[in-house]
């Protein structure tokens, strides 16, 4: 039981100083541990003095106890340095205790330098935190301030010293009241106090301070009282800010219409907001009772999802499908804050009436897809950012391709366009995509599968554009108008009736205006949804939710077809049933109703169930009458025109011809829809024709083209075209008068025209004749008389009579004028005649005009020229300008017309001048027209120039006004003869 | 009251030949006869002598027959009995009559009937 053999080992480990003081003052150092820390060297460590390791201030108090123990026999504590090797201080409680056999006192020291340190630091810490402290000497009474509380009462240290009594005079009334109760209290019971009041200091500054104290009891009493002395004012302040910053939030969080919780870092609710409790029927407090989780997500799979969202802190919204307390479900959208405490707060909207909406939206797009393959629509949707070209099951029936393996790019729709529409599908398009057109409207033909041409009207937008304006998703709706193709007179009206309808169709669909409703066949009830109640234009209420029911707002004619329809379909197992029939409105106007709906049928095969839709069709179905009546009002005109009509294409082939053209021309329509137009085409027209045609391709209208067309006998016809191209589906609308008869008219008028020309001119011929008819008459009747008296003068008679054999030469003059007039002599031969001679007749006949109105006639001719014509022509011209020239100076002062027969070169220039002074500006562009003219009604008919000048052209000159002459003169140019034309003439 | 024979007769007309005719047919009857190429000159001898009968052409340069009558019409009077002669003429027979022209007489005319329409005015009290 002698534990001294491990004393040595204690000794050694302890972390303590031990030694042992002899009464000479001898000091040995037991460990060491210490030996080592403050001696210079290990060989040192028995046999040394206090001086050796205490530092010098303290070594007298450090020997005054030693003594004191060794006398007094009690043991010392007491603190105070020791040196250490490397020269720093070391802070050491010391321990004095005499030994038992009384020779030696043995010390104990234990290191307090951090300890020391700490008060230090916390001396140092009260400055920096402004924190000051306190203690009451409860033997004296008086009050200790540290240095921080002097400067909170901003008082100085060195000439006040503070009194229990004074401390409380810095607080207001009611603060000091409050101090001098705690400290009471604290006194009688020991309990400390902290509390926060008004203050002011020295200086009269009035500030907030925190003030704490404790009490130290021993023995049921009061020993020690101290406390800290804080300077809170900022704090206060900010505190109230922050409260005010808090009640802000609160009442933000208690009112908005979100639900916000707070959550600790195990998932758990710890608060909610009114709102959660609202939205979700759960108030905190019921929810601690329960496994929230397993409330909101029952789904085990689904709940871990929600857990690891909430877990994940995200900030994010994301979509849950929420239980409530009630137990139904809402659709809600949450995200999360992570606080720094761990804590997270989780708001969440209540998203359910949107995402309602959403599926109502769901709901309407199905319908929409309903109406497509209802209506036969396609629809594709180009992306151009990747080229996909997504084709809809319906677009890829339309032209026969399977849906399962079609290639969802353009180059499905490039190897089935017909190559005349390909380019201005991808111009149209593109114009579309960069926004030059807002939407893109095209007619293609596409190649079906089974080898005919599907016609295809397109209509799309660009439904998607990026920030930067460019597209993404390009939108288009395909619809077959083969069957209105076929019709091609009639391809612009229906497309405008079909764009309508469609529409139409689109306005029905976005609104909704598909009725659904739900047969039961085995109860006999009939649900109808709300927009059935609208199609129907009936109250809810007063419908029974029956066949019955539905069969009263049906129109009766209708009510047996309906049934009939009804049995056949349910008899033969159809999986649908379709029909279109006419209800009696409330105000009495009968609307066209079409259903669609499939048919469910019960193991026995017995009908149970119907479930379709109907919409309202009235407008398209009176739309599609109004057309029907319009193509037979339309195919009515085309049939009895007595125009010519007609559709060609830009192939060179009729397609399409009106009785007209058969009446007129004789052949059957097939012979001539089975030739290239141009075939008929009289061969002198052919070329003009073919640059027609060419025109009409580049776009350009046709108005009055002339040319002549074969008629079955091998006539020709005059037929003035007017033409209208399309471009798009090449064909050319065409309308044909048939002018044959106009010509000869118009032939027959000129003709008539040269009878009035000459009427206006009998008077002056009647006289030329009568005159010298009467010079014959009356000579004659005196020779007579003369002979009757038997007076007769051989000389006198041989003198009247060669007086009458010349009046009667200037008669026979006067009628050869006239032949000029007598007939038409547009297919004479040409023959060679004189000018002069030619004038000369013409002036016989003019002349006497000139004569009455006292109009003078000069005629300039210096030589006498031949020329090629046919002279009756040329004299018609001669007369027509001289008979103008009378005419437009009959009115002047100043009366003459001057004719001048000059050479230039090879042509014969015939000018005829006037005394008058040119013709206005106004009117000189129209004097050669056909029918123009100045002169008054009855005085002539227009057509003197016109016709004078084809003659001048078809003998190979010209004949025009001359812009230059101060008179108004008029230049007639013939060729003259040439050298064959005078040797033929001289052969004959 | 008068005849032709011891009238005065004043012919217009603007074909020479014509007129020589005329002037000897009447001066052949015994009439005093002037003579006149158109109607300016008529006027100038119908102001300056007594004339008891005028016979005028209807077309002529110069002042035309229907104006001569209207001219008569106006400054001349006694009025003489006035006879046209018309080959073709644009007025109608009503219209000169209306005038105070006796009668018109076409061309070629029968000598004969005029004289005696001539007589048969003067003897009408003319």
């Amino acid at each position: 039981m002698n534990d001294s053999i491990f004393h040595r080992e204690l000794i050694a480990i302890s972390s303590d100083l031990l030694g042992v003081l002899k009464a000479d003052g001898v000091l040995n150092l037991s460990n060491e541990l210490w030996m080592n820390r403050l001696c210079a060297s290990g060989d040192r460590f028995s046999g040394l003095s206090a001086k050796d390791i205490v530092h010098h201030e303290d070594l007298d108090e450090f020997n005054r106890n030693a003594r004191l123990v060794f006398e007094t026999s009690s043991p010392i504590v007491f603190e105070g340095r020791v040196k250490s090797r490397s020269g720093h201080v070391i802070w050491m409680r010391w321990h004095f205790v005499k030994s038992e056999n009384g020779t030696a006192v043995l010390i104990c020291g234990k290191d307090i330098t951090d300890e020391k340190k700490s008060i230090t630091r916390l001396r140092q810490v009260e400055q920096d935190s402004k924190i000051g402290s306190w203690e009451i000497d409860l033997e004296t009474n008086e009050l200790w301030w540290s240095a921080e509380t002097y400067a909170i009462h901003e008082i100085d240290p060195r000439t006040y010293k503070p009194k229990l009594e004074d401390g409380l005079s810095f607080y207001p009334d009611e603060a000091a009241d409050v101090i001098r109760m705690n400290v009471e209290n604290m006194m009688a019971t020991g309990e400390g106090f902290d509390v926060r009041l008004r203050f002011r200091t020295a200086k009269g500054n009035l500030r907030w301070v925190r003030s704490a104290s404790r009490a130290e009891m021993r023995g049921g009493k009061v020993v020690r009282t101290y406390g800290s002395f804080e300077d809170v004012t900022e704090k206060v302040e900010s505190e109230s800010t922050s409260r005010a910053i808090g009640e802000r939030y609160e009442a933000i969080v208690n009112h908005i219409p979100l639900m916000v919780s707070l959550f600790n870092p195990a998932g758990e609710f710890e608060w909610v907001n009114p709102g959660w409790t609202n939205e979700l029927g759960w108030d905190v407090e019921s929810m601690k009772k329960v496994d929230m989780m397993q409330e909101f997500y029952p789904d085990e799979v689904y709940r871990k999802e929600v857990l690891n969202f909430m877990m994940s802190g995200s900030p994010d919204w994301r979509d849950f499908l929420t239980r409530k307390r009630d137990g139904n479900s809402i659709y809600t959208s949450w995200a999360n804050v992570r606080l720094s405490n761990g804590y997270s707060i989780g708001i969440g909207r209540n998203i359910d009436e949107s995402m309602r909406l959403h599926s109502e939206l769901r709901d309407a797009y199905d319908r929409l897809k309903m109406a497509i393959s209802v209506g036969g629509l396609g629809t594709w949707e180009f992306y151009p950012k990747t080229g996909q070209v997504k084709f809809s099951d319906e677009w890829c029936q339309m032209v026969g391709l399977d849906p399962k393996n079609v290639q969802h790019d353009i180059s499905t729709w490039k190897s089935i366009v017909h190559p005349d529409d390909e380019e201005i599908g991808y111009r149209e398009t593109y114009r579309c995509l960069s926004g030059e057109t807002p939407t893109y409207n095209g007619v293609q033909r596409l190649r079906h599968s089974d080898g005919s041409w599907v016609w295809v009207q397109t209509n799309g937008r660009v439904t998607k554009r990026n920030e930067n304006g460019e597209p993404e998703k390009f939108l288009a709706i395909a619809i077959d108008i083969t069957h209105i193709k076929k019709s091609e007179a009639l391809v612009v009206e229906q497309n405008r009736v079909l764009d309508s309808m469609k529409s139409r169709l689109e306005i029905a669909v976005r609104a909704g205006r598909f009725g659904v409703w739900d047969w039961n066949l085995k109860t006999g009830e009939l649900v109808w949804d709300q927009f059935m109640y609208e199609i129907f234009d009936i109250d809810s209420l007063n419908f029974a939710n029956d066949y019955d029911a539905f069969q009263k707002i049906l129109h009766p004619e209708d009510a047996l077809k309906i049934r009939d329809q009804l049995d056949y379909t349910f008899r033969n197992k159809s999986s649908e049933f379709r029909s279109e029939f006419r209800i009696i409105s409330q105000n009495g106007s009968i609307k066209t109703i079409a259903a669609l709906a499939s048919c469910f049928y019960d193991e026995e095969g017995k009908i149970d169930r119907l479930v379709g839709n109907n919409w309202d069709v009235t407008e398209q179905r009176r739309a599609e009458t109004a057309l029907a009546e319009a193509r037979v009002e339309a195919e009515r005109f085309f049939t009895m025109s007595l125009d010519l009509l007609a559709v060609a294409g830009f192939d060179g082939f009729l397609k399409r011809i009106n009785p007209s053209f058969t009446n007129v021309l004789g052949f059957s329509e097939r012979e001539l829809l089975s030739r290239p137009f141009i075939e008929f085409v009289h061969p002198d027209d052919r070329e003009a024709t073919i640059h027609e045609a060419q025109k009409l391709e580049s776009g350009i209208s046709t108005i009055r083209f002339e040319n002549r067309y074969r008629t079955i006998d091998g006539r020709y016809r005059t037929f003035s075209w007017v033409v209208t191209p399309d471009l798009e589906t090449k064909m050319l609308y065409c309308a044909v008068r048939d002018l044959t008869d106009q010509r000869e008219n118009e032939l027959k008028l000129l003709q008539s025209a040269r009878m009035a020309t000459l009427g206006e001119m009998a008077g002056g011929i009647a006289h030329e004749v009568n005159n010298p008819l009467a010079i014959i008459h009356g000579r004659a009747s005196q020779i007579l008389r003369v002979m009757d008296r038997g007076q007769i003068d051989p000389a006198k008679l041989r003198s009247d009579l060669i007086k009458i054999e010349a009046t009667a030469d200037r008669i026979a003059k006067i009628i050869r004028g006239l032949r000029t007039f007598s007939r038409d002599s547009s297919n004479d031969l040409m023959t060679l005649a004189k000018v002069n001679e030619m004038i000369t007749e013409v002036l016989d006949l003019a002349g006497e005009r000139f004569k009455n109105h006292e109009v003078q006639l000069l005629v300039f001719a210096a030589e006498d020229l031949l020329i090629s014509c046919r002279p009756q022509q040329i004299g018609q011209v001669l007369l027509n300008l001289i008979n103008n020239a009378h005419d437009a100076v009959m009115a002047l002062s100043e009366r003459w017309v001057r004719i001048d027969v000059t050479r230039s070169g090879k042509m014969i220039q015939i000018s005829v001048t006037d005394s008058g002074k040119g013709i206005p500006a106004e009117i000189v562009s129209k004097i050669m027209n056909p029918f123009f003219t100045t002169k008054e009604v009855g005085q002539g008919t227009g057509l003197g120039l016109s016709i004078s000048k084809g003659i001048a052209e078809d003998h190979g000159g010209s004949l025009t006004y001359d812009h230059t002459s101060a008179n108004t003169r008029f230049v007639f140019e013939v060729p003259m003869a040439n050298e064959v034309e005078l040797a033929q003439q001289g052969e004959s | 009251m008068k005849s032709l024979k011891d009238a005065t007769v004043l012919v217009v007309d603007d074909e020479d030949e014509l007129r020589e005719i005329f002037v000897d047919e009447f001066r052949a009857i015994g009439a005093k006869v002037f003579e006149a190429r158109q109607g300016v000159a008529a006027m100038e001898i119908l102001r300056r002598e007594k004339i008891d009968v005028v016979l005028s052409d209807v077309r002529m340069p110069g002042g035309d027959g229907i104006s001569l009558i209207r001219n008569i019409d106006k400054e001349i009077s006694p009025k003489p009995v006035m006879f046209l002669c018309s080959g073709f003429s644009e007025h109608s027979y009503d219209e000169v009559r209306a005038l105070g022209v006796v009668d018109v007489f076409g061309k070629p005319f029968e000598w004969r009937k005029i004289v005696s329409a001539i007589e048969a005015a003067l003897k009408s009290g003319g």
